[in-house]
Formats: C-alpha cells, sequence, structure tokens
C-alpha cells in the first residue's frame, strides 16, 4: 500500500455493498467515511473533506451522477477523483459517468485486487497533483515578491541613473521605458567650467543584473565631473569600478562625450557600441564614428585606454547617440532594422526633423511589433553658449581652479599611528585641488616616503641599513614589531599649506613633516653617501627628486619640502 | 447445484474476517425487505419501482456471489425499464425460489 | 545551437553552430571546464555561427578569464561577416585573435 494513510468516501445505497468495500478500503489502511445516498454524499464531502470517493451510479433522492458534479464543483481545483460504483456494463453508459466528472469505474462484483490497485494509483496522483500545487503556490508567491522588488528597484534606479541635465535644450532624448530592465543609462551633467559631460551606457544583460551596475556608474559620473575632473580620469575610475563589482563576462558598453561651447569642440570615447552618427552642417554629411574601445568594465587599470577622439563640433552640427534596441528593432517578418536603415534616415536637408526621423522610421518599421520599447536616442547640438547659460557657480569663485589657499595639519598619536595609514585620505583631500591631480602621483610617492620615515626610522628608531641583506630584512621585522609594541606618547604631524601666487598661474604647496623619535645626523648627510645607506634609507635621493627643496628642522625630526605647481582649468 | 460460486465466497469470508457473519445477516435482511416490496411493485405494475428494487438485489447479490439471483433481478430490471411489466409473475417466482436457495446456503456457511 | 569539442594535444577546438547566446552558456562553459588540466590552447570555431549577442561576449570573456586572463592564448576563427562586425565593434581583437 502507498505510505499515507487516506481519507475515503463510500456513498452506496445498500448497506451490504458498503460493508464490502469498507473491510477492503479498510484493510489497505486507510479511513472510511459513509454515505447512503446522493445528499448524504455530497454532505460528506462537505464534512469529512475524504481524499477519493466509491460513488454508486443509482442512489435515491439523488443519482451519483448529480452528487459527483456537485462534489467535482465544490472541490474547485483541487483533485477528488471519483470511482464510480456500477453494473452498468453497456459503454455509452459507462463513458456518461465519466463525462458527469467521475475519473473511473469498477464494476460488481467487486474484485478486491482491482480496486486496491485503483485506489493505489489515484494516490499516487493525489500525491503529484498536490506537490504540483504547492509549488505552483510557492512560484507564485515567489513571483509577486520579485515584481515588488522590481519596482522598487525601478523607482531608486530612475532617480540615480536619469538625472542631471538632459534637459538642456541643445539636447533631444528618447529613453526606453524599459530601461531598467535593458540595462540602459543616459547621463548628462555640466562641468564647473561650464562644457557638459554626457554618458551613454549599454549594459550586457537584462533585468537587475544590468541595473545594478548603473548605481555606481552614475555616482562616479556626477560626482567627478561635479568637481571638475576630466573625462579620462571619469572613465578610468569608473572602468576600475565596474571592473571590481562585476562579474567576468559582464561589462557595459559605453560612449562618454565632453561638449565644449567655448571651444565648439566635441571629445568622444566610445567602448563596445556600433557606430554612432556626426551631422556636420557646412557640407551636409553624416560620418560614421566608431567604437575604439573595449566595453568598461573588461580591462584592469593597467590595461584601459582612456584615449579619445575629438573633433570641431560647430552651431548647426549634430551627434546622434543610440542603444542597440533601435538597430536590434523586429518588424513582424523578424527581419532587423539594422544599422544601414538607421544612417538612411539623415537624408534630406532638415537636420531639425533628424530626431523625429529616426523614431517615426523605428516605428512604421517594427509596426505592432514593439515600437520604440526598447529604444534610447540621444541628439546633441553645438549651440552657443548664450543659450545653454552659464553654469550656476561663479567661475572665479575657486569652483574651477578648487580650492588653492588652505593650512592643514593632521597628527597621528599612539594606537591610531600604529594602525592607521593616512595616505589614501591625505592624497584625497589634495586631489579636491583639481591643479595638484596631474602631479598626484608625485605626491602619493612623496608622502609615503615621508610618512614611512617619520614613523619607522624617526618614531621606531629602526636602522634601515639592516634592510641591506636578506637575513637583515627578517630582524628588521622583528625589532618593528618590538618597537611599536613599545611605543608610548609618540606622534607624527603632517603640516599641507598650499598658497596660490599672485597672478593665479599657479602656487606654491609646502609639506612639513615632524615625528617624535630622535632624528638622524642631517648635517652630516652628504649627496654622496647615498651608498652608505644601501637599499632603503631614508629615501633622500628619491624625495629630492619629487620636490623644488628640502629641509631639514631640529635634529633631524623634522622636515619640509616644497613643490610648485601650475593652474590648470581643464575645459 | 449451488447457488453460490464458492470459492468467491471463501475469499469473501477472507476479506471480512469476524464481519462476515454480519455481512450476511445484513444482506439477508436487507434483500428479504426489498423482496416483499419487488412482489407489491409487480402486482401493482410500477415499472420504475420494479426496476429500482430489482436493481438493487442484483446489485447485492452480485456481490454475496450468488450469481444465478443476480442474473434474474437483472431480467426483470430490464423489464421494469423498458416499461414491460405485466407478464412478470414467473419471472417473480423463480426469484422468490432462488432466493430461498441462497438464503439456505448463506446460513449454512455462518 | 550545439557546440562540439575535439582536442588535439594541448589544443581544444570548440565548435559553435547556430545561434551563440544566453541559452548557450551552461553547455559553452562545461565544454572548456570539463577539458582538463593539460589544454593550453583554445580555439573558437565560428563557422556555423550564424549570430553572436553580448551574453556570447560575456561568454568569451569567461573563457578568456579561466584560460589565464592576460596570457590566455585564445583564436577565434571563420568568422562570418555578421560575427565579426560584432566582434570589431567591441573591439574584442584587442583580447582575442580573430580570424
Amino acid at each position: 500500500m502507498d505510505e499515507t494513510p487516506l481519507n475515503i468516501l463510500i456513498a452506496d445505497d445498500n448497506q451490504s455493498d458498503r460493508m464490502i468495500l469498507s473491510a477492503i478500503v479498510k484493510k489497505m489502511g486507510h479511513q472510511v467515511c459513509e454515505a447512503a445516498d446522493g445528499i448524504q454524499a455530497v454532505e460528506q464531502f462537505t464534512d469529512k473533506k475524504p481524499d477519493i470517493i466509491l460513488l454508486d451510479v443509482m442512489m435515491p433522492n439523488k443519482n451519483g451522477q448529480e452528487a459527483a458534479i456537485e462534489i467535482k464543483q465544490l472541490a474547485g481545483e483541487d483533485m477528488v477523483p471519483i470511482i464510480f460504483l456500477t453494473s452498468l456494463q453497456d459503454a455509452h453508459d459507462l463513458a456518461a459517468c465519466l463525462e458527469s466528472g467521475g475519473d473511473d469505474f469498477l464494476s460488481k462484483p467487486y474484485n478486491k485486487i482491482i480496486l486496491q490497485a485503483k485506489i493505489n494509483a489515484f494516490s499516487r496522483m493525489l500525491k503529484m497533483h498536490n506537490t504540483m500545487q504547492k509549488q505552483r503556490d510557492v512560484i507564485q508567491e515567489n513571483n509577486e515578491h520579485m515584481r515588488h522588488e522590481q519596482e522598487v528597484a525601478r523607482a531608486v534606479y530612475d532617480n540615480v541613473a536619469h538625472s542631471g541635465c538632459l534637459d538642456l535644450p541643445n539636447i533631444k532624448y528618447l529613453l526606453s521605458p524599459f530601461s531598467v530592465f535593458n540595462g540602459d543609462v543616459l547621463l548628462a551633467a555640466r562641468r564647473p567650467s561650464g562644457s557638459v559631460h554626457i554618458l551613454l551606457g549599454d549594459f550586457t544583460g537584462h533585468g537587475l543584473p544590468a541595473a545594478i551596475g548603473a548605481m555606481p556608474l552614475a555616482e562616479i559620473f556626477y560626482g567627478m565631473t561635479a568637481k571638475g575632473f576630466l573625462m579620462t580620469d571619469i572613465l578610468r575610475e569608473i572602468n576600475a569600478k565596474l571592473k571590481n563589482i562585476l562579474p567576468v563576462g559582464y561589462f557595459c558598453c559605453t560612449c562618454m562625450v565632453n561638449l565644449s561651447f567655448r571651444r565648439e569642440r566635441m571629445e568622444v570615447w566610445m567602448g563596445g557600441l556600433p557606430d554612432f552618427a556626426l551631422y556636420r552642417e557646412a557640407d551636409n554629411k553624416v560620418e560614421h564614428i566608431k567604437s575604439r574601445h573595449l566595453p568598461l568594465g573588461v580591462l584592469s587599470s593597467s590595461a584601459f585606454n582612456p584615449e579619445t577622439q575629438a573633433f570641431a563640433f560647430k552651431p548647426g552640427d549634430k551627434f546622434y547617440m543610440w542603444s542597440d534596441g533601435i538597430i536590434e528593432a523586429r518588424n513582424e517578418q523578424g527581419e532587423l532594422f539594422g544599422e544601414e536603415r538607421l544612417f538612411s534616415t539623415f537624408n534630406g536637408s532638415n537636420s531639425d526633423l533628424f530626431f523625429d526621423n529616426i523614431i517615426n522610421s523605428v516605428n512604421d518599421f517594427a509596426g505592432e511589433n514593439g515600437k520604440d520599447d526598447d529604444t534610447t536616442l540621444l541628439e546633441l547640438s553645438m549651440v552657443d553658449e548664450s543659450v545653454i547659460g552659464k553654469v550656476d557657480i561663479d567661475l572665479t569663485s575657486g569652483a574651477v581652479t578648487g580650492p588653492t589657499d588652505w593650512h592643514l595639519s593632521y597628527t597621528l598619536r599612539d594606537e591610531t599611528l600604529k594602525t592607521f595609514n593616512p595616505l589614501p585620505m591625505m592624497l584625497n583631500i589634495l586631489n579636491d585641488v583639481p591643479s595638484l591631480r596631474s602631479i598626484s602621483g608625485q605626491l602619493y610617492t612623496l608622502m609615503a616616503e615621508l610618512f614611512s620615515n617619520a614613523f619607522e626610522h624617526g618614531v621606531l628608531g629602526l636602522d634601515s641599513k639592516l634592510k641591506s641583506s636578506a637575513d637583515g630584512f627578517a630582524q628588521y621585522y622583528q625589532q618593528r614589531e618590538t618597537a611599536m609594541a613599545n611605543m608610548v606618547e609618540e606622534f607624527v604631524r603632517f603640516d599641507f599649506d598650499l598658497t596660490p601666487n599672485s597672478n593665479a598661474t599657479g602656487g606654491k604647496l609646502t609639506i612639513v613633516v615632524e615625528d617624535s623619535g630622535k632624528g638622524f645626523d642631517y648635517k652630516h648627510l652628504n649627496k654622496s653617501s647615498e651608498g652608505n645607506l644601501g637599499y632603503s634609507g631614508r629615501g633622500i635621493p628619491l624625495i629630492s627628486s619629487l620636490c623644488d627643496s628640502l629641509t631639514y628642522y631640529g635634529n633631524g625630526n623634522k622636515v619640509e619640502v616644497v613643490l610648485s605647481w601650475k593652474n590648470r582649468i581643464e575645459e | 447445484m449451488s447457488s453460490l460460486d464458492l470459492a468467491q465466497i471463501q475469499e469473501l469470508k477472507e476479506i471480512m474476517e469476524d464481519a462476515f457473519d454480519d455481512l450476511i445477516s445484513t444482506y439477508l435482511k436487507d434483500s428479504e425487505e426489498k423482496l416483499v416490496k419487488l412482489n407489491q411493485a409487480i402486482s401493482s405494475q410500477d415499472s420504475s419501482e420494479i426496476a429500482e428494487l430489482a436493481h438493487s438485489i442484483k446489485g447485492a447479490s452480485a456481490n454475496i456471489f450468488a450469481e444465478e439471483l443476480s442474473e434474474l433481478c437483472r431480467i426483470v430490471e430490464d423489464a421494469g425499464r423498458a416499461n414491460q411489466v405485466d407478464n412478470l409473475s414467473a419471472d417473480l417466482d423463480a426469484i422468490n425460489t432462488e432466493f430461498a436457495k441462497v438464503k439456505s446456503e448463506l446460513k449454512a456457511l455462518s | 545551437m550545439s557546440i562540439n569539442t575535439s582536442v588535439s594535444g594541448d589544443e581544444l577546438t570548440v565548435v559553435v553552430e547556430g545561434r551563440f547566446d544566453f541559452s548557450a552558456h551552461q553547455e559553452f562553459r562545461d565544454a572548456y571546464e570539463e577539458a582538463g588540466a593539460s589544454v593550453r590552447k583554445y580555439v573558437i570555431d565560428m563557422a556555423k555561427a550564424t549570430y553572436l549577442d553580448s551574453s556570447a561576449l560575456g561568454m568569451l570573456l569567461l573563457l578568456r578569464d579561466h584560460a589565464g586572463g592576460d596570457s590566455a592564448n585564445v583564436r577565434i576563427v571563420r568568422c562570418n561577416q555578421d560575427v565579426k562586425k560584432i566582434l570589431t565593434i567591441s573591439n574584442f581583437e584587442q583580447l582575442f585573435t580573430i580570424e
């Protein structure tokens, strides 16, 4: 017998028949409830909820067929197998039984073996049906959850990925309503200098995996554009971020543009996108602008190539960008809209109509088969700066040049000195000055050397000579551990002083580093003693090469370096 | 010749175990009641009654493996359904006789 | 869409037939992952591939990663016009040898 005991209803107006069936069913281990006519059968069904019903066809008050119809209705989508008990022989009559809702029949005299086999068969079917119902319910519930989550994701996505200044008068755009689900990103922001950065991105995949990458991308784009970073810096940052967070095989096909109104110039970086169109009013021609790079998120930072293409871009000229949804739009015959058709829409003399032409063309082609559901399209025009308006920032107030006149003092003590690396934070602060960005690497190396000198040689008193041999290295680090454990009331202080020169073409950066150590005999240090310091002394030659002047004070525990910097407002 | 299929009855006994006697007495009691009513129905030539009662006894008898009795009831049931109930006295006699045999054989078993 | 593989020495050849899209994901991956540790060179034969989409590009990147990243030796050969175009737009010749 199949494992779970079932509840079986026996409906027959003949008591001796009920007794026989009951005995057979109970022997199988199942439970029995009984009814003597059709009305009782329906009542028992409602009360006891039997799993299987043995139903006599001919019963007083309500016959088997009527009862079957009612019971099946009451059961709804639940499965309740009904086995008709009948002595009918005629095939038509038997068929009629099944039509009325019966699932099988059993003829008299009742054969124990056959009845048991039928009950077992229906028991298996019941189990399968119930399992499927449960699974379907779970799936439905999960679906509901997912749908809800996608709604939320869409709302967040819309806030992040499509804000910015897409509403500038020189931009026309169409954003696919399904961009959350097809990974399209369209961003625009003004730089402090007045030029505009635009980014069109197409993430691989669909749905949430595609949408997720857009968040950090947008954050970097807006953050760095507002601070006046160059397009190449921003692309490098985005590439590194995406490479870091996206799984292998996921990437973002991207086009980024820097549009300068003042210089009537456009700089473009394209990776992984199909050809875009550059229209020039002067010769009324459209040029293909091609992707020269891999999509973002594929290459490591060292392999990444931020090289851009630059074009003159005069009033009347237009640049068109689109996601591949346009090219891959299909008509009812399954044909692709394709790149050729797209470029052919630029025929005609009135460039003001180009944008609408593209959209109408795709819609006409696709017919009812989806229209511009999957289309993201952007038109950039060159206009006079007066049309755009100046950026809401006073150009002379320093937003362009950044903070150029300040002093910062940062002291690390004891436990913090032991465990915290202040270099990234300090470099960040220096990077807020646009003009210092071009010497960022230099500054980092400089600060790293100065810090290392101040902490290891100054505070911990370690002798760099030890590092000149392999054994020495191990000893060095052991001594370092000991010295760190014995640190009491020690410090290292950095002082930064940035000043602009009088004609605002640049200025000076002075860095003073002081430590609580015993210092060293700098007075007897000369350039030729470089060799005495072995592999890694206080790196004085290196430091000297990175700055304009290097001066020691006190007992050698205070050092001052000075560099000069040039004002660079990058358009 | 036996009115009962003894081999099948033996199997029925195994299925019913202790309830076998109970089954037999229930069958006999019900069938006797229905037989009385059948006699009346045939007298009054009530076709639908005849068909219903004959059908019921037929089924129960089949399950008790009284095949001859079951077959006789079938004939009367068909007549009832066909509304040809004016000449059933011979069939009724046969049923009454066969039932008596079945009854005594069943009693002998329990 | 079907994938067939053959190994000759230390070179694994994967033949892609039909549409190379997301449905090929598991099969393609199994093809190179189950090829064994002795494989050093990979050849993807696209002669019978009719179509390549961005998930296929992703699968190629996964293969490249599996095959050693920057030191991987992966050739993509016998591409038809359409396939070649997609690889060109994506500038994949910067990562793979394409014939």
